[in-house]
C-alpha cells in the first residue's frame, strides 16, 4: 500500500482529521463484503499465525522434555546456573507489557490515542527492558563464563556432562524467544509510529493493534512457560 | 443465543433488533474489555507468578530442611499447572478469547492438541527404549564421546564452532581436565619447572577445589545456592565441607538416596570430576571406558570400576 | 436454472480476461512480478512447479539410467555399467554421484514440486474461484508466499549448482551435520526447505481463512466442491505441521553451523530425536501432497461421469479425519529406530489412515456405479489414479504392520510404494486436475487424442517403472544403492525401460499443452459441463472472476436436476425428473 506522506502539502488543508489514513476514513478490500468481514479474517488469519508460533516453539519445548526425562541431573544442574530472580523480573516486565498493550486495544476501540500512544510506549519500554536484563544479566556474564551450548562450552566447573545440551536447549528456547520480542516489538513500533503520525486506529479501524497486540501477547504466553522451565528446576 | 421479544423492550445498548446476533454490527459491537477487567487480570497473573516461585522455593526449602528428596514430577506438575492457568487467563482476557468468535479458540484448542500429540508420542518413544526388549535400550556415553567434532575437512573450513578433539571423552570432562592442566602448569611455573610432575598436579587439583569452594561458591558467585545439593556434592567427592583442604574419600552408602531423586533413565550424580579421587594416573584418557550406566556406581573406588590401577 | 443472481450487478462488464496484456512487455512483466491476482499467482505457480518436476524427473531419469545394469569388474580391473564417473574413475566417486542425483531428485520432488504442486497451483486459482469469491483472503500474503518459494528454490538450485548434497532429502543427522562440511550446499539445501515451509504455511493460513470468511452468499459447508474440502484439510495439516519442521531445520542449522549437540551423539544428544522431529512434520505432509489430489479426484469422477458424487458428507469428513490421523502416525518411518513399545503403538495407529482413505475409494468407485463416463483425458487419469492409488495404499498395509516392515525397510518395496502414492496418486491426479481446468485456466482446448495418448503412455511406463520395484523390494534390493547383484538386472532394466515410456508420456503432455496455448481452438466457458461454480465465468475468467456477485443456488454435484451454466440442455440431457432421486 502507498504510504502517504501527512505533511505534503497537496493534501486538503483541514489536516490529519481528513487524511486517508486517519481511521474514519479507511476502507476495505475490494473483496470483502464489508470492514467487519476483513477485521475477522485479519484477526482469524492471525490466530492461525500464532498456532504456527505455538507449534514452532513445541519442537523446542519437546527437546527440552525429552533430555529433561533422559537426563534430569544436568537439568536441575543446568538450572541452578540461572537465577530465578532475574526470570522472574522478566516475567513481570513480560506480564506488564501485556496488560498495557491489551489496555492499547481498549484505547483505540475507544477512540482514545492519546492512550493507545501511552500504552504502546510502555510496552516498548518493557520490550527493552526484557532485552536489556536478558543481556545484561543473563547471557554476557553466562557466556563469559564459558557457561555456553554445545561445543563452546568451555566452564570447567560442570557437574553433569550433559550441560553442554542443557545450554543448548536455554540459549535456543531463550535466543527463538528473543527473536519474536524483537518481532513483535517491530510491529508495535509500526502501529505506534501510525499511530502518532496519523491517528490511523480508532473505533472502527484497529486491526493492526489488534493483531501485532495477539503476536506480543504470544510472546508472553511462551515466556509464561519458558521461565518455570527453565528457573524453577530443583 | 435467543432474544426474546422482552430484549427489545429492556433498553439495552448492545443490543441491535435489526441483527439479533450481532453478525452485522460495526467495529463498537466488539466486546471492550473493561479497565478493571485487564487490572484484575494482570494482578491475578503477577500473583500467580509470585506463587509459582514461591511453591519451588518452598520445595527447596522442605528438601532443605527435612532432609527429603521430592521427586521431579511435583516440581513439573506444579508448575505446569500454574503456568496453564496463566496462559488461559491471557488468552481469554488479554487476546480476548473469552468474548471472540468460538473459531478462533477451536483454532487453538487443536493447535494444543497438536502439541501434545507431538510430545506425548516422542516421549513414549524415547522414554521406553528398553520398555520391551533390553536390546533397544540405550546406554548412551554420558555426555558423548566428543566423537566427530574434532574432524578435520580438507577445503575451506566453513565450520563456525570451535573444532575440539576431546580423546573420546565427554565435552565437560575435556574442559575440567583442560582447566587442570592449565593449574598444574601454572603450578610447576612457579617453582621454575616446564613440565608438571606431580606434586604440581595435585597442587593444581588443590587449587581447582579452593578456587571451587572458596572464591566461587562461599562468596556466592556460583549460583548454586541450594545447601543441601552443595553438602551432598562434595561429601560425595569426598570433601568433608568444613575442611577443603583434606581430601579423603567418604563413604556414603545413604548417598544412593540422591540418586533415587531421578528417574529410571538417569544415571548416579557422579559430582564435579569422576576421577579425581583415583590415584595419580588415573586421568585416563579413554573416559567411555569408564561410561557410567543406569546400574553402575562410579563414586565407587578405583578397584571396582577400573581393573587397572 | 442458473446460480448467478443479477440482482446485484457490478461494474465489470468490460474487463477483458485476466489474461488480457494492459501494458507493454516491460509493463506486463512487472504486472505479473507485482499482481496480487490469485489467478497470476496460481499460473506462476504451475509453471514454477512444472519446472521444478522436469529438474527432478531429469535426476530421476539419471538414477533409472545408471541403475540399468549393475556396475560389473573384469577381471582385467575394467568397470562397466558405471554411468557416473566413468571407466577410469573410482567405483566410489561414481556412488557420491548417485547418492547426489537421488537427494536432489527426492529434495526437489518432495519441498518444489509435491508440496506446492495441487495446492499452491490449482488450489491458488481455483480455490476463490470455485468459493465465488473475488480473491484469496490476503491477497499481498499471497503474492508474499510466491516470493517465498521463488527464494527458497533459488537456495536449492544455488546448492545444486555448487555441486548437490548427498544426504538424502530427509536430510537425516548424522549425514547431513558431517557430510560436505567444507561446503555451503548441505546448509543452502536445508535453508531452501526452511523458507519453502514459511510459503507454505503462508499458502494454507490463507486458504483456511478463505474458506471460511469468503464463500458466495448460499454456498454452505455442505455446498462446497470436494476440492475445497480436500484443500482445507490440506491447510490445516500446513499450518499445524509445517512449523515443526521449520524449527527441525533451524535445529539442523545450529547444529551444523555451532555443533548444538541436540542431534549429535558425540555431545549427548540423540538423532533419533531428529527422525522424531522430521516426520512429525513429514509424515503429516505426505497427506499435504495426496489429499488435494484425492481433491481433484472427486471433482474429475463426478463432473466426467455426470453423477452425483456418492457419499458426499463421507468423502468430506475423510478428508478432515486424515488430517486428524496424519499427526499420531509418523512413528510408522522409523520403526527400525525406536523402542518396541513405540512401534507397536505407531504400527497399531497407522492402520487407521486405512479408513479414510478407503472410504474416498469406495465412494468414487460408487460414483462411478451407473454413471454416464465419458473417455477423455482426465477420466482416464481418474480412472488411472483409482487403480494406481489403490495399490499405492495397499501396499502401504505391510509397510504399517511391523513385522513385515522390518524386512521390507529401506527395500525397493518401499520406494515403489510411495511412488505409487505420490506419483500414481498426487502427480497423476495433478496432470488429469490440470487437463480439466485447463480450457478454464487458459481459454483454450487441448487435443483430447493426443492427452489420451500421453495418459496411456505415463500409465504403462509408471506401472513398468515402479510395479516391478515390488518384486526387487521383496527380493532384497536395498534403495539407494547404484548397484546391484547380476540377479536384479532383468526388473531393473524393465524399470529403466519404463521410465522412458514416463518420459515419452509427459512429452506428449508438454507438446500437447504448447500447441494447445500457441493454435488450440477457442474453450468454451464450460467444456465440462461442471455445476461449480468456477465454470459460471468465462474462459479464462476475467480480471475480477465474476461479471455478477455470486448466489448460489445449488449444489455442487446436482447433475440430475440442474442444466450446467453456458451449455446447452441438449449436450448435457437431464434424466427424466420423475426418476430423480431427491438428494
Amino acid at each position: 500500500m502507498a504510504t502517504i506522506d501527512a505533511n505534503k502539502p497537496d493534501l486538503p488543508a483541514a489536516g490529519a482529521k481528513s487524511h486517508p489514513l486517519y481511521w474514519k476514513n479507511r476502507g476495505f478490500a475490494h473483496h470483502f463484503r464489508n470492514a467487519d468481514e476483513q477485521f475477522d479474517a485479519c484477526k482469524l488469519g492471525m490466530w492461525l499465525f500464532l498456532t504456527t508460533e505455538v507449534l514452532l516453539f513445541a519442537g523446542i519445548f519437546c527437546a527440552y522434555a525429552i533430555f529433561r526425562m533422559l537426563y534430569p541431573e544436568a537439568w536441575t544442574a543446568g538450572s541452578h546456573h540461572l537465577d530465578w530472580r532475574f526470570g522472574g523480573l522478566n516475567t513481570i516486565v513480560l506480564l506488564i507489557s501485556s496488560w498495557t498493550v491489551a489496555s492499547g486495544v481498549r484505547s483505540a476501540q475507544l477512540g482514545n490515542n492519546a492512550a493507545l500512544i501511552r500504552n504502546l510506549l510502555i510496552t516498548l519500554v518493557c520490550a527493552a527492558l526484557f532485552v536489556f536484563i536478558k543481556l545484561y544479566f543473563e547471557y554476557i556474564p553466562k557466556l563469559s563464563m564459558g557457561k555456553a551450548p554445545g561445543t563452546f562450552f568451555s566452564y570447567p566447573y560442570a557437574h553433569d556432562p550433559h550441560e553442554p545440551l542443557w545450554w543448548s536447549v536455554y540459549y535456543i528456547g531463550t535466543g527463538i524467544h528473543a527473536l519474536h520480542v524483537f518481532i513483535g516489538a517491530g510491529l508495535l513500533t509500526w502501529v505506534l509510529v501510525r499511530a502518532i503520525k496519523y491517528e490511523a486506529y480508532g473505533p472502527t479501524e484497529y486491526t493492526m493493534v489488534e493483531t501485532s497486540a495477539l503476536y506480543w501477547h504470544l510472546v508472553d504466553l511462551v515466556w509464561i512457560f519458558l521461565f518455570p522451565l527453565l528457573y524453577l528446576i530443583h | 443465543m435467543e432474544h426474546s421479544i422482552d430484549d427489545v423492550h429492556t433498553p439495552n445498548p448492545d443490543f441491535d433488533p435489526t441483527d439479533p446476533h450481532g453478525h452485522g454490527h460495526g467495529h463498537h459491537g466488539h466486546h471492550i474489555i473493561s479497565a478493571r477487567t485487564l487490572m484484575t487480570i494482570l494482578l491475578i497473573l503477577l500473583f500467580f507468578t509470585v506463587l509459582t516461585v514461591a511453591l519451588s522455593r518452598g520445595e527447596v526449602w522442605i528438601q532443605d530442611t527435612f532432609h527429603v528428596i521430592l521427586p521431579q514430577w511435583l516440581n513439573v506438575i506444579i508448575a505446569m499447572s500454574i503456568a496453564t492457568v496463566k496462559a488461559v487467563l491471557v488468552c481469554a482476557y488479554f487476546m480476548g478469547l473469552r468474548f471472540d468468535k468460538a473459531l478462533n479458540s477451536i483454532i487453538m484448542l487443536i493447535c494444543v492438541a497438536a502439541v501434545i500429540c507431538f510430545l506425548f508420542f516422542t516421549s513414549i518413544d524415547l522414554g521406553n527404549r528398553g520398555a520391551v526388549s533390553q536390546l533397544r535400550a540405550t546406554v548412551p556415553t554420558p555426555g558423548g564421546t566428543g566423537y566427530g567434532l574434532d574432524r578435520t575437512y580438507d577445503g575451506i573450513s566453513t565450520a563456525a564452532s570451535p573444532r575440539i578433539s576431546t580423546s573420546g571423552q565427554p565435552i565437560t570432562e575435556f574442559r575440567r581436565n583442560e582447566k587442570l592442566a592449565q593449574l598444574a602448569m601454572t603450578e610447576a611455573a612457579k617453582h621454575g619447572r616446564t613440565e608438571p610432575n606431580e606434586a604440581d598436579v595435585a597442587a593444581g587439583e588443590a587449587e581447582f577445589w579452593r578456587y571451587y569452594y572458596n572464591d566461587y561458591v562461599k562468596k556466592g558467585k556460583h549460583p548454586h545456592r541450594h545447601e543441601h545439593d552443595e553438602q551432598n556434592l562434595f561429601e560425595s567427592l569426598g570433601f568433608a565441607h568444613h575442611d577443603t583442604n583434606v581430601i579423603e574419600p567418604v563413604d556414603r552408602p545413604d548417598l544412593d538416596a540422591v540418586s533415587a531423586s531421578s528417574p529410571n533413565f538417569s544415571y548416579r550424580r557422579t559430582g564435579i570430576t569422576p576421577h579425581l579421587l583415583d590415584d595419580g594416573s588415573s586421568h585416563d584418557a579413554h573416559g567411555d571406558a569408564h561410561a557410567p550406566s543406569a546400574n553402575e556406581s562410579h563414586d565407587a573406588t578405583p578397584a571396582e570400576t577400573d581393573p587397572d590401577h | 436454472m442458473t446460480t448467478v443472481d443479477t440482482t446485484h450487478e457490478l461494474d465489470h462488464h468490460d474487463e477483458g480476461s485476466y489474461l488480457t496484456p494492459k501494458y507493454g512487455a516491460m509493463g506486463t512483466v512487472w504486472d505479473w512480478m507485482t499482481t496480487v491476482d490469485h489467478k497470476k499467482i496460481g499460473v506462476m505457480y504451475l509453471f514454477a512447479v512444472l519446472f521444478m518436476f522436469f529438474l527432478g524427473g531429469v535426476a530421476a531419469l539419471a538414477v533409472r539410467l545408471e541403475l540399468l545394469e549393475p556396475v560389473r569388474i573384469a577381471a582385467d580391473g575394467s568397470i562397466t555399467g558405471q554411468l557416473f564417473g566413468g571407466d577410469g574413475e573410482a567405483i566410489a566417486t561414481g556412488n557420491q554421484v548417485y547418492n547426489r542425483l537421488f537427494t536432489l531428485h527426492g529434495a526437489i520432488m518432495v519441498f518444489m514440486f509435491i508440496v506446492p504442486s495441487v495446492p499452491a497451483s490449482l488450489g491458488n486459482f481455483f480455490l476463490p474461484l470455485m468459493l465465488g469469491a473475488k480473491d484469496v483472503a490476503f491477497p499481498r500474503l499471497n503474492l508474499f508466499s510466491w516470493y517465498i518459494y521463488v527464494s527458497g528454490s533459488i537456495f536449492g538450485i544455488a546448492s545444486i549448482v555448487l555441486g548437490g548434497v548427498d544426504t538424502g532429502w530427509t536430510f537425516y543427522t548424522p549425514y547431513s551435520t558431517t557430510t560436505d562440511a567444507d561446503h555451503w550446499r548441505v546448509l543452502l539445501m536445508v535453508l531452501a526447505a526452511f523458507v519453502l515451509g514459511f510459503s507454505s504455511i503462508l499458502t494454507g493460513l490463507n486458504f483456511i481463512v478463505t474458506t471460511h470468511k469468503l464463500r458466495a452468499p448460499g454456498m454452505g459447508w455442505f455446498d462446497m466442491p470436494l476440492f475445497i474440502w480436500a484443500i482445507y484439510a490440506t491447510s490445516i495439516i500446513q499450518v499445524l505441521a509445517t512449523p515443526v519442521i521449520g524449527i527441525t531445520l533451524l535445529l539442523l542449522i545450529f547444529e551444523r553451523l555451532f555443533k548444538v549437540g541436540i542431534f549429535d551423539p558425540g555431545l549427548g544428544g540423540d538423532p533419533v530425536l531428529y527422525q522424531h522431529f522430521f516426520w512429525f512434520y513429514s509424515h503429516p505432509v505426505v497427506y499435504v501432497m495426496i489429499l488435494p489430489g484425492m481433491g481433484i479426484i472427486s471433482e474429475l469422477l463426478s463432473v466426467h461421469c455426470r453423477k452425483q458424487i456418492f457419499g458426499y458428507r463421507a468423502i468430506a469428513f475423510s478428508s478432515l479425519g486424515i488430517a486428524a490421523v496424519s499427526f499420531i502416525v509418523w512413528g510408522h518411518h522409523m520403526f527400525t529406530a525406536m523402542g518396541e513399545l513405540a512401534s507397536t503403538i505407531f504400527s497399531a495407529l497407522t492402520f487407521l489412515v486405512a479408513i479414510p482413505t478407503a472410504i474416498k475409494v469406495f465412494n468414487w468407485i460408487a460414483t462411478l456405479y451407473k454413471g454416464s463416463i465419458a473417455i477423455n483425458t482426465p477420466m482416464l487419469y481418474a480412472l488411472s489414479f483409482l487403480f494406481l492409488f489403490s495399490i499405492g495404499g495397499l501396499t502401504g498395509l505391510p509397510l504399517g504392520a511391523l513385522a513385515t516392515d522390518l524386512h521390507l525397510h529401506d527395500s525397493y518395496f518401499v520406494v515403489a510404494h510411495f511412488h505409487y502414492v505420490m506419483m500414481g496418486g498426487t502427480v497423476i491426479a495433478f496432470i488429469g486436475g490440470i487437463h480439466h481446468w485447463w480450457p478454464k485456466m487458459f481459454g483454450r482446448m487441448y487435443n483430447e487424442k493426443a492427452g489420451m495418448l500421453g495418459c496411456v503412455l505415463v500409465f504403462i511406463g509408471f506401472n513398468l517403472t515402479f510395479m516391478t520395484q515390488f518384486f526387487l523390494g521383496t527380493q532384497g534390493m536395498p534403495r539407494r544403492y547404484a548397484s546391484y547383484v547380476d540377479e536384479f538386472q532383468f526388473l531393473h532394466s524393465l524399470s529403466t525401460y519404463g521410465s522412458w515410456f514416463l518420459l515419452a508420456g509427459f512429452l506428449t503432455h508438454l507438446f500437447n499443452f504448447i500447441h494447445s496455448l500457441v493454435a488450440g481452438p477457442k474453450a468454451p466457458p464450460n467444456p465440462w459441463g461442471g455445476l461449480t461454480v468456477e465454470w459460471e465465468t468465462e474462459s479464462p475468467p476475467i480480471e475480477h472472476n465474476f461479471h455478477h456477485e455470486v448466489l448460489v443456488k445449488h449444489g455442487p454435484y446436482d447433475f440430475d436436476t440442474v442444466v450446467p451454466p453456458h451449455c446447452d440442455e441438449r449436450d448435457f440431457p437431464l434424466p427424466p425428473q420423475d426418476q430423480v432421486r431427491a438428494h
